[in-house]
């Protein structure tokens, strides 16, 4: 990505979609949340996240669609609920698309440096650190046991025992490892963990910020 | 500098590991420990950098370690970390961020150091060390050797004055090993002290000072450098020690002939469209132990995982007896010894393990379970065996499904000789039976000592 | 003992490990939720699904806090993802509270304060479903925005009924009862042999 482009704070970031949460659910009207979705599209182009963002809309265009034309035409029960499912999927659209493109664009590191910034309790920033660390893991081990399964004739239940045992072997054997690289390398050390990245809130932060619970302000008192 | 004194620990009250250890290290020297298997090498190393007893709570530990005058049963782990790191075996289980440059700078952060400082020990391992290439790099998409690097630089960078390699080359390929070669050359050179237990050897031979063999929990035998470089390999295997000069591939003929034979024509493998190899010619007879040889990223794994049926070639064929084999028939006669055996135990005894998925009769898997030594065995849970049984354990299973074709990936990672030997017996014996085992490795002394033929695959220049 | 009560690296990276595992499982059955009735159902199946990673949890870290951290970093995932609303934050963080004070009052080693406090875990999630009903009037608003029949208003008027959440509320604890004594069942019978208990 291009260096001297403007690229939001994580503290910036969680405050918008924590704001967007509550502008998406006090408008309910599919203008409303068009304009919402707009915003968050702005913010996507801008980071060139252009497939995604394409994505997005048409989604919400086909969400609509169906909406007014399909459902009104099909039984009672479906069309309900169908229809409180299609406008919870409006609604978590502008919020999805802002956090896609923000997940995209801040790493762990900026985001553990935020967090840090603001005194947010460092186990949790660990914890999370771990987790993240284990999805990829837990790919890697599940692809590995269904190769080892395939070329065993095992029955659906065997396999789902058998992915239980591996998956909870492998856990332990992970904790135990991790855990001793992590002792050796000062993990329990009290004192108040810092960081290499650093981070500090721009003028461009704050702005983008008071624009945005600006225009999120207008559209839910329009709507 | 460092100094044990009197140091016993047993696990349980019984049964002592580490009986009344004496050592004595100067500052900046590089200290080898080996010794075969279970015998208590990993222990010392882990009472050296404090794990023992701070971590591991449950052992019962008697005698003090010294360093720089201080004992270090009155030191927290963290503090010690500022002068002692350690890199472990496993590059697959220490790292702790899944960015390569978070985790060099891991323990600094730990440390509550300030950003600039730690910028400036982060550039400084990165020069020093000579990896640009592997920073800002997703550690999931490293080799093993390029994760255990990393590992070092984590370490490196927080610029402890005592290194403990803990078997760091275990699971690494031969570039990788070079590289790390290189990096204890220039630990010893600044002047630390580098502790190393590994299995091993040939790679330490400019680079240690003394070696310590280790047998039945005490130090059996101390060596200057050239004396043991230099030990007669009679005396060296009896040791249960590996090779101590950098082993090169034994010429290897065509290997078995017989009328049976499985044949691997024009071959292609693709990954997308990303072409992995291609026309790969092989032909194998029963009971020829093929090794697959290669850099790393070449395909070996790709090459056996389409022999088993795991992956779709996207050319040519595989035929047993003339007969092509689809991928599903491929599943249905092959085995696969993994590098890590944690993946494929999927039941709670060694007994019903080898019985999944066939229809064993009790006398047939006892006969199997004692050919392989594993009666003794049988109700226990396959976790809590040790590696060379999960192995067989494996092996077994194989046996019992009447697998033809036999896949062993790293079977040696991390052996002493013994096991090493013990492994190509058990081959051997498979070899005898018919089956055609293909076999994954970097280890050129089992290489030699097992197989009957090689096939190298090699980069094509696209 | 002063020192055992504070969370070490070791029991952070237990937590987080076996989170991981308990988030998988729990987002496999948010996509689920795409299907209308499921949607509803899910707190319930998640809580039947998930037993394992939370007792683990609670067997290997019993000191106060681990569901906390748990619970948090959840909900920190799906919140900077955009997949969360702060409804869940609420119910979530009242979940946790509520299954930590669970486990400290019953014991850390008690199943029975492990099987409760999960069940208490698990209304987190309700907060998926839950906007349903907090925030019917919108959704009456839309159905008549986009023109569907009169009579429709009445499935909804069904369909979001009290009677639904308050069947929905009770199936929670049932399931994860069930959910902790299937996982408890599973793990004697797979791993009390394996020493990793």
């Amino acid at each position: 990505m291009c260096e001297s482009k403007f690229k939001l704070d994580a503290r910036a970031g969680l405050f918008l979609l924590f704001v967007l949460n509550f502008a998406v659910f006090s408008v309910s009207s599919v203008v409303a949340l068009g304009l919402l979705l707009l915003w968050s599209a702005i913010y996507g182009i801008y980071k060139k996240y252009y497939t995604a963002t394409i994505k997005f809309a048409l989604v919400y265009i086909a969400s609509v669609l169906a909406n007014f034309f399909i459902l009104p035409k099909c039984p009672g029960v479906i069309a309900i609920s169908f229809a409180v499912l299609l406008i919870y999927a409006l609604k978590i659209l502008p919020i999805a698309l802002f956090g896609y493109v923000f997940a995209k664009t801040t790493t762990l590191q900026e985001l553990t440096a935020s967090l840090r910034k603001i005194h947010f309790p460092e186990s949790i920033i660990t914890g999370l650190s771990i987790t993240l660390r284990y999805f990829p893991a837990l790919k890697e081990d599940y692809y590995q046991t269904r190769d080892a399964m395939k070329l065993k004739n095992m029955s659906f239940i065997e396999k789902m025992s058998g992915l239980v045992i591996t998956t909870i072997t492998r856990a332990s054997m992970n904790i135990e490892d991790l855990s001793l690289a992590a002792t050796v390398r000062g993990i329990d050390n009290p004192i108040k963990k810092s960081s290499m990245t650093t981070v500090h809130i721009k003028k461009g932060d704050i702005f983008v910020c008071l624009v945005s619970v600006l225009y999120y302000f207008l559209i839910c008192k329009e709507f | 500098m460092i100094e044990l004194k009197n140091i016993s620990y047993s696990y349980h009250k019984e049964k002592e590991i580490i009986k009344d250890l004496n050592i004595n290290i100067r500052a900046g020297e590089c200290i080898l420990f080996c010794g075969k298997s279970g015998c208590g090498k990993t222990t010392i190393g882990r009472i050296i950098n404090n794990l023992i007893p701070q971590f591991y709570e449950n052992g019962y530990m008697s005698g003090d370690v010294w360093i720089d005058n201080q004992n270090t049963k009155n030191i927290e782990m963290y503090e010690l970390s500022k002068w002692m790191g350690t890199v472990f075996q496993n590059p697959k289980t220490q790292f702790f961020h899944t960015n390569s440059n978070a985790e060099i700078v891991f323990g600094l952060e730990n440390s509550g150091m300030e950003p600039e400082t730690i910028r400036n020990r982060y550039d400084e391992a990165i020069k020093e060390l000579n990896i640009e290439k592997l920073t800002d790099r997703n550690m999931f998409s490293m080799s093993g050797g390029e994760k255990q690097i990393i590992a070092f630089a984590s370490v490196y960078a927080m610029n402890p004055k005592i290194y403990i390699l803990d078997e760091p080359t275990a699971n690494i390929d031969k570039k990788a090993i070079l590289k790390i070669e290189e990096i204890i050359k220039k630990l010893k050179k600044m002047g630390h002290t580098v502790i190393i237990f590994e299995h091993r050897l040939y790679f330490l031979r400019d680079v240690v000072d003394r070696v310590f063999y280790v047998e039945k929990g005490v130090v059996d035998k101390e060596f200057s450098t050239d004396a043991f470089f230099n030990l007669d390999d009679k005396i060296r295997m009896n040791m249960g020690l590996r090779s101590l000069k950098i082993p090169s591939l034994k010429k290897f003929d065509h290997g078995y002939r017989n009328n049976r034979l499985l044949e691997i024509r024009n071959l292609s493998c693709q990954y997308g469209n990303k072409t992995i190899f291609k026309n790969l010619n092989l032909s194998v007879n029963a009971g020829d132990i093929v090794g697959i040889v290669g850099d790393n990223g070449v395909g070996k794994t790709t090459l056996v995982r389409c022999i088993a049926g795991l992956h779709t070639e996207s050319k040519g064929t595989i035929q047993l007896d003339h007969e092509t084999l689809n991928r599903k028939k491929r599943q249905n006669i092959s085995s696969m010894v993994m590098q890590d055996v944690n993946y494929q135990l999927f039941k709670d005894s060694a007994l019903e393990e080898c019985c999944l998925g066939n229809n064993c009769t009790q006398k047939e898997s006892d006969v199997v379970l004692r050919k392989l030594d594993l009666n003794d065995f049988k109700e226990l849970h396959p976790m809590v065996l040790s590696g060379g049984q999960k192995q067989r354990l494996v092996i077994a299973n194989a046996v019992l499904s009447d697998k033809k074709i036999l896949i062993f990936d790293e079977p040696t990672s991390g052996l002493d000789y013994f096991g090493m030997i013990a492994v190509s017996k058990q081959l051997k014996k498979l070899s005898e039976k018919g089956h055609y085992i293909f076999l994954v490795s970097h280890d050129v002394e089992f290489i030699n000592e097992v197989c009957t033929k090689i096939y190298e695959l090699k980069n094509e220049p696209n | 003992m002063e020192k055992n009560k504070k969370l070490y690296g070791k029991d952070l990276i237990t937590i987080g490990i076996y989170t991981a595992i308990y988030f998988v499982i729990n987002f496999a059955f948010m996509l689920a939720g795409m299907i209308p009735v499921m949607w509803i159902l899910m707190p319930a199946l998640i809580a039947l699904f998930t037993g394992i990673p939370y007792l683990m949890i609670c067997l290997k870290v019993q000191k106060t806090g681990a569901i906390f951290i748990m619970g948090a970093i959840t909900v920190l995932i799906y919140y900077a993802t955009g997949q969360f609303t702060t409804v869940i934050l609420v119910t979530f963080a009242i979940g946790c509270i509520l299954a930590e004070i669970t486990r400290k009052v019953l014991g850390y080693g008690s199943f029975k304060g492990n099987t409760l406090s999960f069940a208490f875990f698990s209304f987190g999630m309700l907060g998926s479903p839950l906007p349903i009903w907090l925030f019917k009037e919108s959704f009456f608003k839309h159905i008549a925005e986009v023109g569907m029949p009169p009579e429709y208003i009445n499935t909804l008027n069904q369909f979001t009924s009290p009677y639904v959440l308050a069947s929905v509320i009770i199936l929670i604890p049932i399931c994860s009862i069930l959910g902790a004594f299937f996982a408890k069942k599973i793990l004697k019978k797979r791993f009390s042999k394996a020493g990793i208990l």
